[in-house]
């Protein structure tokens, strides 16, 4: 029983080749029954999405699983050749497989490290390969396990933690302002891309109110149909300054719109109440001096953008915290692996045997003080004879089985059977709800 | 016995000091944690410790200055413990616990001889002037905590600084919000603390008021925060000012208090 894993992502391919090879899900399942068919190949699971495609699989020869689950990707797509896809592959084996799982399922793997979505995406490709009965003892037990590492990075490390997009820095500094948002008013000047992005992370955190002011009357109106706002034309932008907590600002202007004075009558009409200006369009619209005004918060997209440079850089510092709960994880697992061979498990069940043969020869003998030393010696060939004959049949059974399909199995309940660990397997992921979290602006 | 567990309880604030100040740069949460119960193990200490000392001499121990700031230290952390429980916000630990060590450093050091309690401090009218008047102290020394933490964060928020302090601190919403709330609590504090003062004085001395610097200063401290609060309420003195005048207010507080024990 050997372990392997085969792949490309994002590093390693282009998207021209990702997306030939990509698995769609109506497919997953024929694929999956395809991968299974494959001559040696015990169990496997296929993990797709737009920026990685990898093969899991438990094989009887290594060598030769690499070089049936290549074949199977060449497969994958009729215009892929071996020689197109192999530069690209990268395989790994035993631990190291189980490793690059840990850290695929933990987000360390990711294009932008930390991001959530991978986590369900991995959850999705088990459960599908779970329903097709393509995944056994083994892999069930290394993915469980894995996404309830990733579920530990998750939580002991900040690799999650800070916003790595442009609108979504913006949205977690709001909150440092305002604190809850769901008391908060949103004014859109403009209604840019970024800024309609903003705004909708704003209300889908609970954001009150949302007033868009733009120069184009039906996208105005479409986007307030939408958030259940007003919508103004852009003369409206300064007065709506006065009841709006997050201004968002993103027009095609070459001027400033927003100007020193009149957000300094803003904020003494606010009573000193905080406003957080994001000025997101270039040239900019909002007088940079404004930032200077007590109370007043005013960041340009290379402010945010700076955030998020930042914030990757922490998120980068806490992934090498997370790779010391990668080894730890992995030890254990490679643990409870060995555990599978079915040597030691052979060896642990005589050795079993043996003392407890031993432990009761001795009870026997000190009750029994009467007793000859030819009548002990009968005893205990007796005794021999006893344990010998009783595992023999599953000695025979598990040696047979070893090397099929369901010999993890076997040597599994052979070492529960008989208490064989006393280091126990590791326990299944608790289901918890994910911690809130960056929403992706990527398709997956 | 008392003087021991007086060492043991400064020793508990100093540790938890001190984690708390890692805390403060390192962001380990663990740190916060054992920080927040060595307090609360300090601040049990510290309970115990001051009903000892009103046992052995039959009045609070409030008499002296160095008492007076013990009290507050005490009464400190036990605000901490409660936000703590309330809001889990570690970072006023970093804050507020530096403060209860500094404040109940020189009663440890220098504590008060074992001599005869004036009858003038066992008056029940003693007691409750100087109770209510350590815990109005207490709500300003919050504000001014939280209006430093304000600016701080208002700072980095300012100037695009975001460093890891800025993670730990809360939003300027919450810190203004607690600003409000504790001086609206410590100023009915202060106010009872004053007319007991004063009932309290015409007890001993025949009259209410004698112009002492100490009245002077305590009536000074007590329109500055109505004055605050007045602006509050009517001019829109919140965010950034409302900070900046609850520090101010505590540095008045202060100079009150040094003349409060003479």
């Amino acid at each position: 029983m050997n372990i392997i894993l085969v792949g490309l992502n994002h590093d390693t391919a282009p998207v021209e080749v990702r997306e030939r090879l990509a698995v769609v899900e109506k497919q997953l399942g024929d694929a999956l029954a395809r991968l299974r068919a494959l001559p040696g190949v015990q169990e496997g699971l296929i993990l797709s999405t737009c920026n990685r495609v990898e093969v899991c699989a438990v094989v009887q020869e290594t060598d030769e699983g690499f070089a049936r689950v290549r074949q199977f990707l060449v497969g994958l797509h009729p215009s892929l050749t071996e020689q197109e896809l192999a530069p690209h592959l990268y395989s790994y084996a035993a631990a190291d497989a189980i490793r690059h799982l840990f850290r695929v399922a933990s987000s360390l793997d990711s294009m932008v490290v930390g991001e959530p979505q991978i986590l369900g995406q991995l959850k999705d490709a088990f459960e599908t390969a779970m329903a097709h009965r393509t995944t056994g003892l083994v892999l069930n037990k290394i993915v469980s396990r894995a996404l309830s590492v990733a579920k530990r990075v998750r939580t002991e490390t900040k690799i999650a933690e800070n916003a790595v997009s442009v609108s979504f820095a913006g949205v977690q500094l709001a909150k440092k302002i305002f604190g809850r948002l769901e008391e908060t008013s949103v004014l859109l000047i403009g209604a840019g891309e970024m800024a309609e992005l903003a705004a909708r992370h704003l209300v889908a955190l609970g954001a009150r109110r949302v007033v868009i002011c733009s120069r184009h009357q039906e996208r105005a109106a479409r986007l307030a149909g939408e958030f259940h706002g007003q919508a103004y034309g852009l003369e409206q932008a300064v007065p709506q300054m006065e009841l709006s907590d997050i201004v968002l600002c993103s027009t095609g202007a070459t001027h400033y719109l927003v100007q020193y004075e009149d957000v300094k009558r803003v904020i003494q009409l606010r009573r000193n109440r905080p406003i957080f200006l994001i000025d997101l369009s270039v040239p900019r619209n909002i007088e940079p001096r404004i930032n200077e005004i007590d109370n007043v918060f005013l960041y340009n997209i290379d402010d945010l953008h700076l955030v998020v440079e930042a914030n990757r850089r922490e998120r980068a510092k806490e992934a090498e915290r997370a790779e010391p709960i990668i080894d730890a994880e992995l030890e254990a697992t490679v643990r409870w692996l060995k555990s599978l061979d079915v040597v030691p498990t052979i060896v642990a069940l005589r050795e079993k045997a043996a003392a407890i043969r031993q432990a009761e020869m001795e009870r026997l003998t000190a009750r029994l003080k009467t007793l000859s030393p030819e009548q002990i010696e009968a005893i205990e060939r007796f005794a021999d004879s006893l344990v010998n004959k009783l595992l023999h049949a599953p000695f025979t059974a598990l040696k047979q089985e070893a090397d099929s399909a369901n010999g993890s199995l076997y040597i599994e309940a052979t070492r529960r059977l008989f208490q064989l660990d006393l280091s126990k397997p590791p326990a299944q992921a608790a289901e918890e709800p994910p911690p809130q979290s960056e929403p992706s602006e990527r398709k997956p | 016995m008392l003087p021991l567990l007086a060492k043991g309880v400064l020793a508990a604030y100093f540790l938890a000091t001190l984690f708390f100040l890692i805390y403060l740069v390192s962001q380990r949460r663990s740190l916060a944690v054992v920080s927040v119960w060595i307090t609360a193990l300090g601040w049990i200490g510290h309970t115990l410790l001051l009903i000892g000392q009103t046992m052995t001499t039959g009045a609070l121990p409030l008499a002296t200055m160095e008492q007076g700031m013990a009290f507050v230290a005490w009464a400190l952390a036990l605000a901490l413990l409660a936000f703590e429980l309330r809001y889990r916000l570690h970072v006023l630990g970093s804050f507020i616990l530096p403060l209860s060590f500094l404040l109940l450093l020189p009663s440890v050091v220098m504590p008060a001889g074992a001599g005869q309690t004036p009858a003038l401090f066992t008056s029940a009218w003693f007691g409750i002037h100087a109770v209510f008047s350590l815990l109005g102290f207490v709500s300003f020394a919050v504000a001014f905590i939280v209006g430093l933490m304000y600016l701080a964060q208002n700072r980095m928020l300012k100037t695009k600084r975001l460093n890891t302090m800025y993670e730990q601190l809360p939003s300027l919403e919450l810190l203004d919000e607690m600003n409000r709330g504790a001086i609206l609590i410590g100023f009915p504090l202060l106010t009872i603390g004053m007319l007991s003062g004063a009932i309290w004085s015409g007890q001993i001395k025949g009259v209410i008021w004698s112009w002492t610097p100490k009245q002077m200063l305590t009536l000074m401290t007590w329109f500055f925060y109505l004055l605050i609060l007045h602006g509050r309420m009517n001019f829109g003195w919140r965010a950034k000012r409302a900070a900046s005048l609850a520090i101010i207010g505590f540095i008045i507080v202060g100079v009150t208090f040094l003349f409060a024990f003479r």
